[in-house]
């Protein structure tokens, strides 16, 4: 398990320097808050129902600031009783940091996996993806595709061997899609005050405020970072 | 698979407590760390024998392991202010103002810190109590199931963890229920993709023309 995940990291890290394109999402982030915005990313990437955009700035930035920190450690462990306690506390941290951007990734891949078709046919799912997981995508879809053909479709008759077939002008399809109707928790960050939920409903929202929502109805607050889930 | 089955539904409860222990909370160091403790997270100021200092509470309890420092005890988790919050819960409607990781800080505070807690046990009980009552707040919302939201202000992370397998399924379906004019969009497709059998092959064009 674990050498998996220090592959998934390391496979990870060696693209840092390849993806330096500006974010499109944010302005630039405070190096002290990628850990706390990371955190909070990997909790909505856990509970919302779709895939919401890569951090690629908070990713990146903490790949680099681990690095930094392991080299720290390491000439921490000199002989005195203060340095091992520190030595103590920063690998934990390092560690509780890992943890989280390990969860975040998988999570995103896991979504990834199950919505391959999906988000790699609709653009604006797709702009969510890293260069990574559009590649992974991108496989995975293919070897799919490949293993049900040769396992089973192709000793069917050719009307029954479609992987991609919809009845109903698209109410029943083949490619699952995240579902937008899910109910999710959500806290309100900053005061937004009235704000309309459906043709009918609006509602007040403060700071503090605790929610449970029709995701769809309050996706866009997230995307503008106003509210955060839970 | 890329990650396992359990973990997809919401958190789990070891990884509210995680959360909880980024939480920061007052102690005194026994040790003298001489420098300032720079994190990833952020920079702490150096740790000085018998001086206050905020920490993440993961670090706090860390460092009690090893007898080097004492934590002290949050003001909420003080008898008298629990007793107070017990009062509350039980004449109020809503919630009342407890930390959004009350549960979570409590009980590792109880496990891993019982020396520095001004009798515990009575703590202890008074936190039972309080959840008993707040428990069955939260599934008085059940009520509301129907509505288009329900707002739930001061609930804590772990209360939420408890009635969230329930309430966001039973939301949901009810959800479909409703005779909204958007109820023939079950699947909740995106608008790019929502029109028309063709639309998987015409979003493929968007994206090459982007």
């Amino acid at each position: 398990m674990s050498d998996e995940d220090d592959f998934l990291i390391s496979a990870f890290s060696s693209r840092v320097t390849a993806s330096r394109e500006p974010d499109r999402t944010r302005t630039q982030l405070d190096p002290a808050s990628f850990v706390q915005h990371l955190t909070q990313a990997w909790i909505n990437e856990r509970a919302a129902p779709d895939l919401l955009p890569y951090e690629r700035a908070a990713v990146d930035g903490l790949l680099l600031k681990i690095e930094e920190q392991t080299a720290v450690i390491d000439e921490l462990d000199a002989g005195n009783d203060t340095s091992i306690i520190t030595s103590i506390l920063y690998q934990t941290e390092l560690e509780r940091v890992k943890f989280v951007l390990r969860s975040y990734l998988r999570t995103r891949l896991s979504k990834i996996e199950r919505f391959c078709q999906f988000i790699l046919a609709d653009p604006a799912s797709k702009r969510n993806l890293s260069k990574g997981e559009l590649m992974y995508a991108e496989n995975y879809l293919k070897a799919t595709k490949q293993h049900f053909q040769s396992s089973f479709l192709s000793s069917l008759p050719p009307s029954l061997q479609g992987q991609e077939d919809v009845v109903f002008d698209r109410k029943l399809s083949m490619i699952s899609q995240p579902s937008l109707d899910e109910a999710v928790f959500c806290r309100v960050v900053e005061d937004i005050g009235d704000y309309q939920l459906d043709e009918e409903e609006t509602v007040v929202l403060e700071v503090g405020q605790i929610f449970i929502f029709r995701y769809r109805a309050v996706r866009v607050l997230l995307q503008r970072g106003q509210i955060e889930l839970i | 698979m890329a990650l396992p089955r359990h973990l997809k539904n919401g958190l789990t409860p070891l990884e509210i407590e995680f959360l909880a222990e980024n939480e920061l909370i007052e102690i005194a160091a026994s040790i003298d760390s001489k420098q300032n403790l720079e994190l990833l997270g952020g920079t702490l100021p150096p740790l000085k024998p018998l001086q206050m200092s905020k920490v993440p509470l993961w670090m706090a309890i860390s460092l009690k392991k090893k007898q080097k420092c004492n934590i002290v005890v949050p003001k909420w988790m003080t008898i008298d202010s629990l007793q107070k919050s017990l009062k509350d819960e039980q004449e109020q409607e809503v919630f009342s103002a407890l930390p959004y990781h009350y549960m979570e800080t409590a009980q590792l505070l109880l496990e891993n810190a019982c020396d520095d807690i001004p009798s515990a046990d009575a703590v202890r009980t008074l936190l039972k109590d309080l959840r008993e009552a707040r428990q069955s707040k939260a599934r008085k919302g059940v009520e509301a199931l129907g509505l288009t939201y329900i707002q739930m202000d001061h609930i804590g992370l772990m209360e939420i963890n408890e009635i969230r397998p329930f309430f966001t399924k039973a939301f949901y379906e009810l959800q479909k229920l409703r005779p909204a004019g958007d109820a023939n969009d079950v699947y909740g497709a995106p608008e790019p993709y929502r029109d028309g059998s063709a639309s998987l092959s015409s979003s493929m064009l968007d994206s090459s023309r982007q």
